[in-house]
């Protein structure tokens, strides 16, 4: 037998199997903004808004990603899908834009500095407030996600929720790592 | 090897079923149920690339992630994986750093700051990078931002950004002690941290490293081993109202040997001497951020920094104040303002030896103001950034420092940017007062055949005016997928009034030596160009791979009739070709392999005494990390570095070197635990 070609084959399968195994490591995870984005998805469905949030039955259910936005394509997958009838929507907003016509709203890293600012201005308005910042959902947000090891989990507030006039179902509540029950 | 062949066969089909399995799993994101998604495990694919991609300026961040991936023991060594940023080490414990060109130990047109605290040397210019012995892992990130900054950060910034930002006390909280025992250093570093309120939270660290001499080209030993203690502290307090306090403090002490030759214009005319150099460094810093309402905020930010430097060339006791305030507002729907207003105190004395300064204690002021409009022009599409800076010091006036930038973002995944600024480099106290002697040609020899020594000083002008630098840039990022990211970056620099060497007239002094004065003038010109390409890439998850290669050209010239005894030699000084490709390998859950490769083109140090710097060759290098957790809060790990060649000589400094001093391979294992 060819000595080269030996360790060639041998180099060759060894590559392969190296690729396909990290292949398979690779799609045990998912990408932590992929994730995030079917979050926004999940929770959009296990939460009811007053009629009154929508200009009319046809709306659709508009997800609003405010500051830069961490997610890139991975908001592509969730436009479009149908929650309660609705389609979903996405739109970017900048620091300082209004977010009247939002349903969710989550608020980027890059807003920290102001998070209390903004979640005083909004605290009446039937808006999903969801945010990666800590203490987010003891500060007045709706609901904070955080990461647990690997894992991605989230603390609701459900005062915060129902000052928003928005109901939270309780299979949503089970889910939660904390129930929070005070607007500070 | 039938039976190994087989195995693998076996394995591969066992791997493309499960990856077959794997794919539907990820294509169904959507119909896992929401126990499912809250057990799924997710990884993070650095936020950076997606962060930046809006930035107008050839921006590279070092995590705090890719700093324990590269084996670095220091943040000089870090610096090497950036493209465009020339790292050479000149001995155990001295560097030259610079960005796009102009390298030297006292590399004057980048500036440094931690944590929004300037580290730039007023004295001498440059940055002594062996005193800024951070605890790698306390460091969130290294924003490395090459070509201009001035509008935002002054003066200096004229090549480059280094904005060093260690990590909030709350994201250090509990314990963690290293050890790490090496061939050539040995280090210990504990830190432990803790909330003190609910909102409050407070680290301090004790960091002490021992390195030891390298050697000569020769084989004689280096005399360049040296010690530092560094005791850090933090605090990190966020009030109910949204407003974030941050204290934070240093304390630094060094002992650091180096051989240097000392000059004397009568015999002996030359002493190498072992000399022990003693530096005492601390600072103090406090920032306020509030926010005003959802889109504006100030800061107020105040520290005092006191370096102490004794060594046989002069000693330095150098006091600086600061106090910086900034205002950002959003201005109707499309501009949000940044401006602010600052003001530094500096106080400066030397202790005359070998440098001799005249006068020897100057205190003086520096006051400037800035604004900065960044502009939607097009929502989501194109941002125009338009500010300036005036910067006036007592010694050149007013330095105005306008830059214009535009960011246009076609898509999620791409976006162009182009930007035209100004710089300017404002002289440092050595160029003002000193005068020093670079060299002595001793009498009835070939090159002084007269019977008495020639001595040659440098002397410093007070006239010495800032150097000049208008530069154009332009870049292109590019996401190919979440697993890929391009950054390119290209450069041209226009440079004028560059600090140039002038022979004097000679002058017989004493009858025992004859004296030529070198005077500093503003008469350089400099073109340089460049093109700067960061990639990163992960082909599987598994498999890290970040990769920077970087081209530069320097064209000097001086005003006609002028010879100029230093600064021709600038054009090598940095290499003009850079390679550096980090790639890891998670082996395992908690095994890992980093394999760091770095090519580096010929350089020529430069000099200022005229002479012509010797050529050092191009290189190839390879540092390797293994790095094994065995539970999660134990890191155990494996270094080696430059492991190509057993010692090369990598950089030069201009003057007062004794010796050439090699970089030796070496060696070193560490283990950190944290509870």
């Amino acid at each position: 037998m060819n000595y080269f070609s030996t360790i060639r084959n041998f180099l060759g399968s060894a590559l392969a199997a190296l690729l396909l195994c990290c292949n398979v490591q690779a799609a045990e995870h998912a990408g932590e903004y992929e994730v995030k984005a079917v979050y926004l998805y999940n929770f959009a469905r296990f939460f009811e808004w007053p009629g009154s949030a929508f200009t009319d039955d046809d709306a659709e259910l508009s997800v609003c990603i405010y500051g830069e936005d961490p997610f890139g394509s991975a908001l592509n997958r969730i436009a479009g899908k149908l929650v309660r009838g609705r389609p979903l929507g996405v739109t970017h907003l900048r620091r300082g834009e209004a977010l009247a016509g939002c349903q969710v709203v989550y608020v980027s890293d890059s807003e920290q500095l102001y998070v209390q600012q903004l979640l005083a201005e909004v605290r009446k308005q039937p808006l999903l407030t969801v945010s990666d910042i800590p203490n987010f959902a003891r500060n007045g947000g709706v609901i904070g996600l955080k990461q647990v090891g690997n894992k991605v989990r989230f603390e609701i507030n459900t005062a915060a929720a129902s000052a928003a006039t928005l109901e939270a179902s309780s299979q949503l509540l089970k889910l939660a790592t904390s129930v929070i029950d005070s607007t500070q | 090897m039938r039976s190994l062949q087989k195995r693998l066969v076996a394995a591969l089909f066992c791997c493309l079923a499960g990856n077959t399995l794997a794919h539907d799993q990820e294509r169904d994101l959507f119909d896992l149920s929401f126990e499912e998604l809250l057990d799924l495990e997710v990884t993070s694919v650095g936020k950076k690339s997606q962060k930046l991609s809006d930035a107008a300026a050839a921006v590279f961040v070092i995590t705090n992630e890719d700093l324990i991936r590269s084996g670095a023991t220091s943040v000089a060594e870090a610096l090497r994986m950036v493209p465009g940023v020339s790292v050479q080490q000149i001995d155990a414990n001295k560097w030259s750093i610079s960005a796009r060109g102009f390298s030297s130990r006292f590399a004057n047109k980048l500036l440094v700051l931690i944590d929004g605290r300037s580290i730039y040397t007023s004295s001498f210019s440059g940055v002594y990078w062996e005193v800024q012995d951070l605890v790698l892992d306390d460091i969130d990130r290294i924003e490395v931002i090459r070509g201009p900054g001035a509008t935002l950060w002054g003066a200096n910034a004229v090549n480059g950004v280094i904005n060093i930002i260690t990590r909030s006390a709350r994201e250090t909280t509990g314990g963690m002690v290293n050890a790490s025992l090496g061939t050539d250093d040995q280090q210990g570093t504990l830190r432990y941290g803790g909330s003190i309120s609910e909102n409050t939270a407070v680290r301090t660290s004790l960091k002490y490293v021992d390195r030891d001499e390298y050697e000569t080209a020769d084989g004689r030993p280096g005399g360049d081993d040296w010690q530092i203690g560094h005791l850090a502290f933090r605090m990190d307090s966020e009030r109910p109202g949204g407003d974030q306090l941050t204290v934070q403090g240093d304390y630094l002490e060094g002992r650091i040997n180096q051989n240097l030759s000392l000059l004397y214009p009568t015999a002996p005319y030359q002493v190498a001497i072992n000399d022990r150099l003693d530096t005492e460094t601390w600072n103090l810093l406090g920032r306020w951020q509030r926010p005003l309402s959802v889109s504006s905020d100030f800061s107020l930010q105040f520290y005092v920094d006191h370096v102490q430097r004794f060594e046989a060339l002069f000693g330095q006791e150098l006091k600086t104040a600061d106090l910086e305030f900034q205002h950002r507002f959003a201005w109707g729907e499309r501009n949000d303002i940044l401006w602010g207003l600052g003001y530094r105190y500096i106080t400066n004395e030397f202790e005359s030896r070998q440098v001799e300064f005249s006068p020897e204690r100057r205190s003086y002021s520096l006051v400037s103001g800035f604004v900065q409009n960044d502009i939607t022009a097009i929502k989501d599409r194109l941002k125009v950034t338009v500010g300036a800076k005036v910067e006036h010091n007592e010694f050149t006036g007013a330095e105005v420092q306008p830059n214009l930038r535009f960011v246009w973002t076609p898509g999620d995944r791409q976006s162009l940017w182009t930007a035209v600024s100004k710089a300017s480099r404002t002289p440092s106290r050595a160029e003002l007062d000193s005068r020093l002697i670079v060299g002595v040609l001793e009498p009835n020899t070939i090159t002084n055949p007269i019977p008495f020594p020639i001595a040659l000083y440098v002397e410093g002008d007070p006239e010495f005016a800032s150097e000049e630098l208008t530069a154009y840039e332009a870049g292109y990022r590019f996401a190919f997928s979440p697993r890929l990211n391009l950054d390119f970056a290209i450069f041209h620099n226009r440079y004028s009034a560059l600090r140039t060497v002038v022979q004097g007239d000679p002058a017989l002094v004493d009858f025992s030596y004859v004296e030529t004065t070198l005077h500093l003038t503003n008469d350089g010109y400099a073109e340089t160009s460049g093109l700067e390409l960061a990639a990163e890439w992960r082909p599987v998850q598994a498999v890290h791979i970040q990769l920077a290669y970087s081209e530069l050209d320097v064209d000097f010239r001086v005003r006609p009739g002028v010879t100029d005894l230093e600064n021709g030699s600038l054009e090598r000084a940095s290499p003009k070709r850079q390679l550096s490709v980090i790639s890891g390998l998670e082996v395992s859950e908690d095994l890992r392999l980093d394999v760091w490769a770095r090519y580096v083109d010929a350089v020529a140090p430069p000099n200022v005494a005229g002479v012509t710097p010797p050529l050092l060759p191009d290189y190839w290098d390879l540092d390797f990390q293994l790095s094994w957790r065995p539970a999660p809060n134990w890191r155990i790990s494996l270094v080696g570095q430059n492991l190509l060649e057993s010692r090369r000589l990598e950089g030069l400094q201009e003057s007062f070197a004794a010796d050439r001093i090699e970089v030796p391979r070496s060696y070193y294992a560490s283990v950190s635990w944290s509870f």
